[in-house]
Order: structure tokens, then sequence, then C-alpha cells
């Protein structure tokens, strides 16, 4: 054969070899080597199961961290992961490791709205596959993790394993973002609950001013006080294996009328949602409360656990900032953003479909509940006694007497005097001759306290002297209520003032008249007026 | 006389006047990390935290011991995977300055290498040659907080191509490593052999 054919074709062939491993088809200078390693969660809380779809979040299942420690590349690398029964399989694919490389893979399931109707923890198996070629040959990898698909009211507080926390209240609260899937402002049962707290305050628009919101507010408190609501405890639970709370959904606390700090600070925070404000869930250690913010932005702390004391919501609302907030602030706390956490998609789960009157059912009403822990005094037997002293006023001074009769109230006046005058919580007359006044305050969710204080207040804002003050009981609308007799000056002359203070369907009130100290008719005509008061 | 009249404007007031007191702070930490990446996709990474004096003394409250702080950065949970982590208390200028070697901080996408940056809220400053300046803004604390960084990037020499879009940074790395250079020279020599015994010879 010819020489020059000879090495022509050993030098096409030296050439073929060249290029093909230029390109890299003998697996690089060496050979490739993977090492790898998987971490995975021990558990999935169901109540919160979207949040581990979203990669922003960070709130991965599985992490595969891949290595080459080898000299060659390991090409065509794909990571399949999948959770029995939950979450079907999906595939990660990385072209090329090259020596000395790593791949820090993160897998964040789509789950299976199914894991919502779980109520207990159920097993289940994490599968990782790991395929990848190298030196030539495609290799493959198994793992499969244990996986605890959590009942959908379980909350564990911390994902860190046991042997890397050490204790401390951001270790032992680290998932607490995900508390924002139980506020369910959207949920049909809290808006109708909210819709019926407006309603006992007379009708509120939340957003629109923070006068509104309080109103709102305060029905809502309201509702909630006069059905009952009460605050319960919760031993801390393990079963998870690590810290972990029983957390109801705010339907639940409506349905059973009572919950936990955590469960109740949840449920408040829903109902002020629904009406449009931006709320926030504060923890530390041991505890749990909700803060409102106004549409003005101003910040309300409300101890919502006070209901279970029947405290009004203004009194919940003092002990929030007084007692609940300074604690926050004078330690360890975390401040969950709710609104914020639920547009980056820490949202709640679909819930079950109820029927339109399940209130109705849950024995939810507006008025007072029988048994039902309204605190302040005087208030237990409000209902069913106003009558008693109808018709009662029908000879008074021989005069003819005209009758106010209001939302929620009424009351009888001289007929020959203007009609009183109607404010945004007070209704006030006043005498022909000017000299004596009668007006009735009523305002949500205020306690008797409250209603004593502010009056007070204002006399000493208004620059109206008390000389002195007595403090009895009287009755108005069948109620034995606390009473306090003023003696009062001003550069108008000397007067005294009868008020009477109560609560009533959710509503404080103060029933005040006055006139020229020692007119004794001006001071019968007030009782007489007093005795035709009747709630509504 | 309707001096009462005083009186529910202040019952009004009431529960609004408490609400002033209360504010929710928002802690604002001031970061600068400086990535340099090597060619096998790691970074390493020196980066500080700066904060309020207030923040700092409740940051050494919350984590009392280095080990705490350590663990924060460093635990199964985090996105990323660190090795040889230091990280210091660094009193007197209020901050928190760490080293440590983030594996696979840049991915091999065949083609191109990606690194992830940030989101959306990631811009470029500046860039020179191998080297891009970014801003980040994070939410921290549970978004009680955020930090905004200073990220100076050093890409490996030879990087060319280099995007930045949507917080990734995008370049392109002639692989040496792969490109055996004693093929090429296979290849070089086995052309001129066939060069010379194919080409005709004059006269």
């Amino acid at each position: 054969m010819n020489p020059r054919v000879i090495g022509s074709v050993v030098l096409v062939l030296l050439l073929i070899f060249g290029l093909a491993g230029y390109v890299g088809a003998f697996g690089g200078k060496g050979k490739g080597r993977l090492e790898y390693k998987v971490y995975s969660l021990e558990q999935i809380m169901s109540g919160a199961y979207k949040v581990y779809g979203n990669p922003k979040l960070g709130f991965w299942v599985a992490k595969v961290v891949l290595r080459n420690t080898g000299d060659g590349p390991i090409r065509n690398i794909q990571i399949r992961y999948s959770i029995d029964n939950y979450a079907s399989e999906s595939v990660k694919s990385y072209p090329v490791l090259v020596p000395g490389g790593a791949v820090v893979d993160l897998y964040y399931p789509i789950l299976s709205s199914e894991v919502t109707k779980l109520t207990a923890a159920t097993p289940s198996n994490l599968r990782i596959t790991i395929t990848y070629e190298v030196n030539g040959r495609t290799r493959e990898e198994s793992v499969t993790k244990p996986l605890t698909i959590l009942g959908v009211n379980d909350f564990v507080f911390s994902s860190l394993a046991p042997e890397e926390s050490t204790g401390s209240f951001y270790d032992t609260f680290s998932n607490a973002p995900l508390l924002a899937a139980w506020v369910t402002p959207s949920d049909p049962v809290v808006r109708e609950f909210a819709d019926l707290g407006n309603k006992l305050a007379g009708g509120a628009g939340a957003s629109l001013s923070d006068e509104e919101a309080i109103k709102s507010l305060s029905g809502m408190w309201e509702l909630a006080r006069v059905n009952g609501f009460s605050y319960k405890t919760e031993a801390e639970g393990y079963w998870t294996g690590k810290f972990s709370e029983h957390i109801m959904f705010p339907r639940d606390v409506i349905r059973d009328k009572s919950g936990t700090c955590i469960d109740l600070a949840l449920w408040f925070a829903s109902l002020a949602m629904s009406q449009g404000l931006k709320a926030y869930i504060v923890l530390i250690p041991g505890h749990a409360f909700p803060l409102i913010e106004l549409p003005s932005g101003s910040i309300v702390p409300v101890e919502a656990t006070a209901i279970n004391d029947g405290a009004s919501f203004q009194e919940a609302v003092q002990v929030g900032v007084q007692k609940s907030w300074q604690t926050a602030m004078s330690g360890p706390h975390f401040i969950i953003d709710v609104a914020s956490l639920h547009s980056s998609g820490v949202v709640p789960p679909e819930l079950p479909g109820l029927p339109a009157d399940v209130l109705t059912k849950w024995g939810i009403s507006l008025h007072q509940n029988n048994g039902g822990n309204a605190g302040n005094q005087n208030t237990g037997e409000n209902n069913g006694n106003t009558g008693g002293n109808a018709g009662g006023n029908g000879g008074n001074g021989g005069q003819g007497w005209a009758t106010y009769s209001g939302q929620y109230f009424s009351f009888q006046y001289p007929a020959d005097w203007g009609a009183p005058d109607e404010y945004e919580g007070m209704v006030y007359l006043v005498s022909q001759d000017g000299n004596f006044e009668f007006m009735v305050l009523y305002f949500q969710g205020v306690g008797v306290e409250d209603m004593v204080n502010a009056f007070e207040d204002s006399l000493a804002q208004g620059g109206i002297e008390v000389n002195a003050r007595q403090e009895t009981q009287s009755t108005i609308a069948g109620m034995d209520v606390y009473t306090v007799l003023y003696s009062l000056s001003s550069d108008q002359g000397d007067y005294a003032a009868v008020a009477r203070y109560f609560t009533a369907n959710g509503l404080g009130f103060a029933v005040v008249y006055s006139f020229p100290r020692n007119n004794d008719q001006y001071n019968r005509l007030g009782e007489e007026i007093v005795s035709t008061f009747r709630l509504r | 006389m309707r001096w009462l009249l005083v009186f529910l404007l202040l019952l009004l007031i009431v529960p609004l006047a408490v609400a002033q007191d209360v504010k929710i702070v928002e802690y604002k930490i001031d970061g600068t990390m400086k990535m340099v990446v090597d060619e096998a996709g790691n970074a390493r990474v020196e980066e500080a935290w700066k904060f309020t004096p207030n923040l700092y003394l409740q940051m050494k409250q919350s984590y009392p011991t280095t080990y705490m702080l350590k663990r924060e950065f460093e635990n199964k949970r985090t996105d990323a995977q660190y090795e040889g982590m230091k990280i210091e208390w660094d009193d007197t200028n209020n901050r928190i300055t760490s080293t440590y070697t983030m594996l696979g901080a840049a991915i091999n996408g065949g083609s191109h290498w990606e690194i992830r940056i940030g989101d959306k809220d990631t811009t470029l400053s500046a860039q020179n040659g191998n080297t891009l300046v970014l801003t980040t803004v994070e939410p921290i604390l549970g978004g009680q907080g955020r930090l905004v960084e200073t990220i100076t990037l050093v890409l490996p020499k030879g990087a060319k191509n280099i995007k930045f879009e949507d917080g990734i940074v995008k370049y392109e790395l002639p692989s040496g490593s792969e490109r055996n250079p004693v093929y090429l020279g296979l290849v070089a020599l086995s052309l001129v052999g066939l060069a010379i015994l194919n080409f005709p010879k004059r006269g």
C-alpha cells in the first residue's frame, strides 16, 4: 500500500481523535466524581401548604447539595422529586457540573390541596432520584426520606433541627411568619361576623376614618363579648417532636366562642382585615396579641384575651398599650405583618364551605346570651326589664310629653320644648330657658370607667370645676346603675349634675342632666325624664 | 350652657390618643459584600452588616454567642451552602463581619453561567470589566426590617458577554478546563502532516 495513503489515514484518525478530545468527548482531563448530601424537612404544615411551593419565600422541603470532587466534568444531571400521594414528580436539570463545582438545588413542591383535609399527622415519603453522566456512563442515585404531613391545625414553631436550636426565642419561633396563613379575612364566616359587628355598631365604614375604624372594631368586639367569647389556655405541645400548638382558624374561634391567645389574635386580626384595615400579630415569649393599623397609620394594640373578662374594646386597647405592647418592646418579639406576608404568598388554605346561616346555628346573635360574660357592672339584667317603667310618666307635671325614639333608646320630654339635637353618639336636649340640659351619650365598646373618666376629663378641659362628687346607685331602664352627683362651678354660675353610667347591648352610656344648683323643680324634671328612658 | 358638648369630642379621642403612642419601628441594616467567584462557580465572600446602635444591642441580646449568629447563617435551612464561615461582632463599629465560601454560587447552564443575586429590587450600579457593583434591598427580621446591601461581584478572569437582568448575572466563560490544549496540538499536527503528505510537490 502507498505509504502516503497510510500516513494520510493515520493523520486523519489523529485529527478526528484530536477534535473529539478537544470538544471533551473523552471526559476532559480526568474523571468526574459526584458527592451529594440531602437535607429535608421532617414535617409539612398543611395549614400553610402553599408556602412550600413558592421559591421566593424560602420554605423549601428538600435541599440537595451536589459536588464534583473529581477532575473531569459530570454531565446531564437531573434531580427528580416527588412526595407520595401529595406532590407529583418534578425535575430539575443541570447540563454540566465542572470539577470542583457545586450545585445547591432546592425543592419547592406544589402540594395537592388534599393536604388540607388532614386533621392529624400523616406519614408520607419524599423521594429523590439523581441521574447523571460521568466518565461515559449514566448513573443513578435514589434517596427516600420520611416526611410527616401535619394536620391542618397543627403548627410547629420552628423547623430548626433540635441539635441546631439554642432554645432562644428566635430559634423557637423561626416559623412565626407562617402564622399569617391562619389569618383569613376573606372567609365568608369571618366577613359575616364582622358585618354583624358593624351592624351592632350602628353601621361603620372602617377604612373611611380612624373614628369609623374604632367604631367598627368596637362593634365586632362587642359582638364577641355579648356572645360570651372567652380565652382558653393550652399547654405547650410537643407531639411533633418540637414546640407545637393546635392553632384554630378564626372560623373555629367563632364556632367555639373561645381560643388561646394566638387564636384570638388571629381571629381579631382577620376581622379587622376583612374591613380593609391592616393588621399585625405580635409574638412574645408565652403570649400573642394583634395590632390594628387605623386609616391614618396609627397603631392600636389590642389585648384580645381581655374578652375573657368582659372588658370593653377600649379597656382591651388600654391593656394592649400599657401591658402587652410594653412587654413586647422590652424583650424579644416578632411582629408579623399579615398583609405583607399575604401579598408575598403566605396565604390561607382553602377552607370547607359552610351553610349561609352558620352563625345562627352556632348561636351568634346581636343580643346578649344568657350566661354571657358581660363583665361591666349592672348590665346583667338589662334585657327584658326595660319596659318596667313604661307608661309611668303620663301625668308628669300635668304637661304634654313628646317622645324621642332613636336606634338604641327612647325617652320622653316636655312637648313644648324643642326636639332634641342628635349628634354622632349623643342626643342633647335643652329647656326653653336654657338652664336645664339633658343628654344621652353613648359609645360603642367602652366601659363604665371609660365613660366616667372621659366625662370628668371633659369637665376639666372645659374649665368647669368639680366642687364635690358623690357616688351612689340609682335606677334607669330597670337597672341599678353607677351614679355620680356633681356640684359644679364655672364662669356661668354654680350647677348640679346627675350622671348615670352603664353599659348595655355593647354600648357605654352616660345619661346626664344638669341644672342650676338648688333648683328642685329641674331636679325632679330630670328624674322624670330619666324614668322614661328605655333601651331598644 | 352647652359645655357638656365638649364631652363627646373627648370621648372619641380617647382610643385614638392611645394609638398615637405605638409605632412599629422598621429596622434598616446597611451591608457590604464582596463576592469573588472562581472558575468552578464557588464564591469567596467577605460581608459586613452595620446596625444602628440600638439594633446592634438588640442583636447582641438575641444572639449572645457568635455560635448562635453563625448558625443563623449557616443552619441546614439556609438556601445556600456555606463552608469555612467565620463571623465576628465588631463592637467598635456596631457591625457584624463575616467571611465564608458559598458553594455553587454560580450555576453552569451549558452555554453560560448564572448567579442569582436577588430579585427585581436589585440594581446594577456600575461595571468595570469583570467586576460589577450591585445594590439590593431585602426584607429581614420577618419583614420588620430591610437590608440594603452593596455587592461587589468579581467574576472569573476571562468572563465575557456579562449581562444583568431581573436579579441574575449571566456570563460566558471559555471552559479551559475542558478544552485540553494537547488535543488542539494533535489537531494542528495532523493538519500539517496531511498538508505535507498530500500537497503536490513542484517539479
